[in-house]
């Protein structure tokens, strides 16, 4: 299994003080800076109008970055969009890394208003003929990354849950009982 | 495994070649062996359309930024970068959609797009910021489900629209969706409808009375009639034709009062191969249909068609669908029954009030799911479907309003699909109201978009939504719509409240405006377009919005509508009330007015530091131009008072007078003679290309010539309106004529 498009969600933790709509001027400032690296960035949709939706979306050629707000949890979600290099724990390493280095930038940017917890990863398979949502998906995701995991979280077993469901993308959450922030997350990618 | 193997059994052989044919004339592109203006037209005609910053440009407030797309300098048609995101616009006829397609359009919208649905006005899906590599695949998941992406744009016949409420609608003549859907099939792919100067619209209706399909602005229209002929009542249609919106709008004319069912085909037919022979091919802004009609004339327009169909050759599939006509039906999942004093729950009756309508079928209603800016997320998409399946099986559609109707929803079932949508955020009361805009996409992704109508839609929509509850119900009666620009996308011409947007100058700044249009009619098939009073700041609308509704409520007769209250107090009534409004405060003041809705980046920041000297200059043509504008809106005050041949004068003047203002730039001593100012209009800014926009070209100079050569012998309603319109027009590209000519001395 090597999908071409994955996509992997960072949550906010609690209650953040910013609301999404902080993230515009946020956004249009890293076109301007051009500061994500490895991403063409290319512009700033607004789908704050959207319930549970997207959010603020940040337009590259690569990816899209959004402030998901999915299942009622707001958090930064990594939408890769072009073929990636590698095999899939490098994918979803990369793509990791593209999300955690994005909310560090965030927690910057927004100094003292908004967190992002790095003990608990969503990775989403989006990429219905290389991996349709079947629990055969969910076990090749577990198994090919524990090596990635392990990496991530030395020293523990983080749970891993997955939801397939026929339809949506198989999806696994991945948490650790001990709590990181984003940076430290990133670190350990390095 | 690749999805052309996977799904190479679940479509149509012809769909599937066509893919393969699209893929092919992709390599092809890619190699460079295919001339980028053909491959724009191919992709075109296969849904698959440009977006905002293709050309690999983008301000970012500070500067104008290379996007380095990777295989630049590739191109997929001119000025648009082969890897620049796109749009995708996937074809619902009569917007006719399965809870199977709404699950493969989830997928599509997560996997290649942005994970948003996005219903257009014309009752089509879009899906943005997808790369051209995917959309063979795309295409292919589409038609594995029954659905095609051809011909949903490029010049030829577009999404054939229909009533959402067709065949449960308690006054329609009868059922229009069959012939909807026949007359889809029958033109989709036609040699016939290959050829044509520009897009063709075309759209259904079971009534006159109600808004439905809006065939009074379509370029082709059909209304479902009932006839008695020689004792037996038959089936037709009235069949109108030279509608549209866009920059320059026209009411359809009614081409046919009955053409009899089996004619339908055949009629449309004819019209197709008269507008591909004599309509306009080079002039893309006089190659709608409606000009054609307007410069020959319906009746002698009628006299073609007519002669056209006796030579056309007799083809089969112009009535072997009708045997299936009669028994076409939808099938609804649940016996309908009342609702029969069943508990309410919370917010439901205000619901209720607004978002259902019963249907003819007793026991059963439609239920109206707004979108917010027609959109929806992936997952609301997928449980839509869900909900669709349980309570109705398959009955859901698109609407022109940007929103869904789920038909065939038993009355006893109503507060359980009410708490089901709203579980899933699809529950907000307000359908058709003054809450639910309607917004193109504007500067958000339209390369052609000017202002954010997108980000203004939203903002009142927020404003309105948080003040609904206080609202007096003729106010929440009311529809805004938002176009991005003046090509009318989001119907603006046919709302009480309209807005089109444009842009001003202020000092050395540039000013997001939007154009004020009122008094348009949405019933009767859309049947009045309002008239441009004046463009007030984009920040200033919502004030605006207030102050309006505040004085129908206040000033308004018993029972009188809002076009009827517009037109009562007048034009220079309403005008009056935006005189303020109209005012934009220095930049050093307020900053806020010079960027726009939902948009922080400066409208002006790279255009900043004009010099004295332009300064003064510009100056002086802005009062000029000021001038014209205040004079074409006297012609429209002259054609309300039906002062025809004043209103035209009224109307040319104020183009020669935009044309002089410019003059004067260079010539200061032109004068007022109008062959003078023409003369040297065309010698200075046309023979240069000055006035040429980089889109448009200098197409809407043509309004000035054409009326400069040829003085009208007779004066309609409809022919002032139109100069009224072009005049708009001219006067408008004159502002941008006099922008570009800033910067450039700035720069």
């Amino acid at each position: 299994m090597n999908p071409n498009r994955i996509c992997v969600k960072l949550f906010a933790a609690e209650t953040p003080a910013a609301k999404i709509l902080d993230c515009v001027p946020v956004f249009h400032k890293w076109i301007q800076k051009r500061n994500v690296s490895g991403h063409l960035l290319i512009d700033v949709a607004d789908y704050s109008h959207v319930w549970q939706g997207p959010g603020i979306m940040l337009v590259a050629h690569e990816a899209n970055f959004s402030t998901d707000q999915s299942a009622g949890r707001l958090g930064l979600l990594y939408q890769s969009k072009r073929p990636m290099e590698g095999d899939f724990e490098a994918r979803v390493g990369f793509a990791i890394k593209a999300v955690a280095a994005a909310c560090v930038q965030l927690e910057t940017d927004l100094p003292g208003k908004i967190k992002f917890l790095g003990n608990e990863i969503q990775i989403s398979l989006n990429d219905r003929l290389a991996a349709p949502s079947d629990q055969e998906a969910l076990k090749s995701m577990e198994s090919e990354l524990t090596g990635l995991l392990a990496k991530l979280y030395p020293g523990e077993s983080p749970t891993v849950e997955g939801v397939a469901d026929g339809k949506s993308r198989p999806t696994i959450t991945v948490r650790s009982a001990q709590p990181i922030d984003v940076k430290t997350l990133l670190e350990r990618l390095a | 495994m690749s999805w052309k193997e996977t799904l190479a059994d679940q479509m149509p052989a012809d769909w599937a070649r066509e893919i393969e044919v699209f893929e092919a004339q992709m390599e092809l592109r890619r190699e460079g062996k295919l001339d980028e203006k053909i491959f724009a037209e191919s992709r075109l005609r296969r849904g698959v359309y440009g977006q905002r910053y293709d050309n690999g440009h983008r301000h970012d407030g500070v500067e104008s930024q290379t996007l380095n797309f990777p295989a630049a300098p590739l191109t997929k048609g001119p000025e648009t970068m082969w890897d620049a995101p796109g749009m995708v616009r996937i074809k619902i006829p009569y917007g006719g959609v399965t809870p199977d397609q709404m699950d493969v359009m989830a997928d599509l919208a997560e996997e290649y797009s942005d994970e948003i649905l996005h219903v257009t006005t014309r009752q089509d899906f879009q899906l943005h910021f997808v790369h051209i590599e995917d959309t063979p695949d795309l295409m292919r998941r589409l038609a594995a489900v029954g659905i095609t992406t051809r011909e949903a744009c490029g010049n030829s016949v577009r999404n054939i629209t229909a009533c959402p409420i067709a065949g449960v609608c308690h006054d329609e003549s009868f059922d229009v969706t069959p012939y909807a859907s026949a007359t889809m099939k029958y033109l989709l792919g036609h040699p016939d409808v290959q050829d044509f100067g520009r897009k063709f619209k075309v759209a259904f209706s079971g009534c006159q009375q109600h808004a439905c399909g809006l065939v009074a602005m379509h370029d082709m229209g059909a209304i479902a009639v009932k006839k008695t002929v020689d004792g037996v009542q038959k089936r037709g249609f009235s069949l109108h034709v030279g509608g549209g919106l866009g920059a320059v709008p026209h009411q359809a004319k009614v081409m046919e009062e009955f053409v009899p069912e089996e004619e339908l085909l055949p009629m449309f037919q004819a019209v197709s191969r008269v507008y591909a022979r004599l309509g306009e091919k080079k002039n893309r802004g006089r190659a709608r249909i409606k000009f054609l009609i307007a410069k020959l004339g319906i009746e002698e327009f009628q006299k073609l068609v007519r002669e056209e169909r006796k030579v056309l050759p007799h083809d089969d599939r112009w009535t072997s669908y009708l045997k299936d006509v009669p028994s076409y039906r939808e099938d609804a999942a649940k016996e309908g029954s009342s609702l029969n004093g069943a508990g309410h729950p919370e917010g439901f009756d205000d619901w209720s009030h607004t978002n259902v309508y019963h249907q003819r079928q007793k026991g059963y209603a439609v239920v109206s799911i707004t979108l917010p800016l027609g959109d929806m997320t992936s997952f609301q998409a997928r449980e839509l479907a869900k909900i669709t399946r349980r309570y109705v099986g398959e009955a859901l559609r698109t609407t022109v309003e940007q929103n869904m109707v789920m038909r065939w929803v038993s009355e006893a079932d109503l507060p359980a699909v009410y708490l089901e949508l709203k579980r899933i955020g699809l529950g907000q009361a307000g359908a058709e109201s003054i809450v639910d805009l309607t917004a193109c996409p504007g500067t958000d992704t339209c390369k052609l978009g000017i202002a954010s109508s997108r980000g203004l839609a939203g903002e009142l929509r927020g404003r309105l939504l948080a003040k609904r509850a206080q609202l007096d119900p003729a106010v929440q009666k009311l529809r805004i719509k938002v176009s991005g620009c003046f090509n009318s996308c989001g119907q603006h011409h046919i709302s009480d409240i309209g807005f089109y947007g444009n842009s001003r100058s202020v000092g050395s700044y540039k000013v997001p405006h939007f154009q004020v249009i009122l008094g348009g009619q949405w019933v009767e098939n859309g049947g009045a377009y309002g008239l441009a009073i004046g463009a007030i700041p984009s920040k200033r609308v919502p004030e605006f919005v207030d102050r309006i509704t505040e004085r129908f409520v206040r000033d308004k007769l018993p029972e009188e509508s809002f076009q009827d209250f517009t037109r009562r107090i007048g034009k220079l009534e309403l005008r009056g009330m935006l005189d303020d409004l109209m005012k934009v405060p220095a930049y050093e003041q307020d900053k806020s007015f010079y960027s726009d809705w939902g948009d922080p980046r400066e409208f002006t920041m790279g255009d900043m530091g004009a010099g004295e000297c332009a300064g003064e200059i510009v100056s002086l043509v802005q009062v000029e131009l000021a001038a014209a504008e205040r004079e074409v809106f006297e012609a429209q005050l002259e054609m309300e008072k039906e002062n025809y041949p004043l209103a035209d004068e009224r109307a040319y003047h104020s183009m020669l007078q935009a044309a002089k203002a410019l003059v004067k730039v260079q010539f200061l001593d032109v004068g007022e003679d109008p062959a003078s100012i023409v003369s040297e209009f065309k010698t200075r800014y046309i023979e240069t290309q000055l006035f040429n926009d980089r889109f448009a070209g200098g197409k809407f100079a043509n309004y000035l010539f054409q009326r400069f050569e040829t003085t009208p012998v007779k004066f309609t309603r409809d022919s002032v309106r139109q100069l009224i319109e072009e005049a708009q027009l001219f006067i408008e590209a004159a502002y941008a004529c006099q922008l570009r000519l800033s910067e450039k001395k700035t720069a």
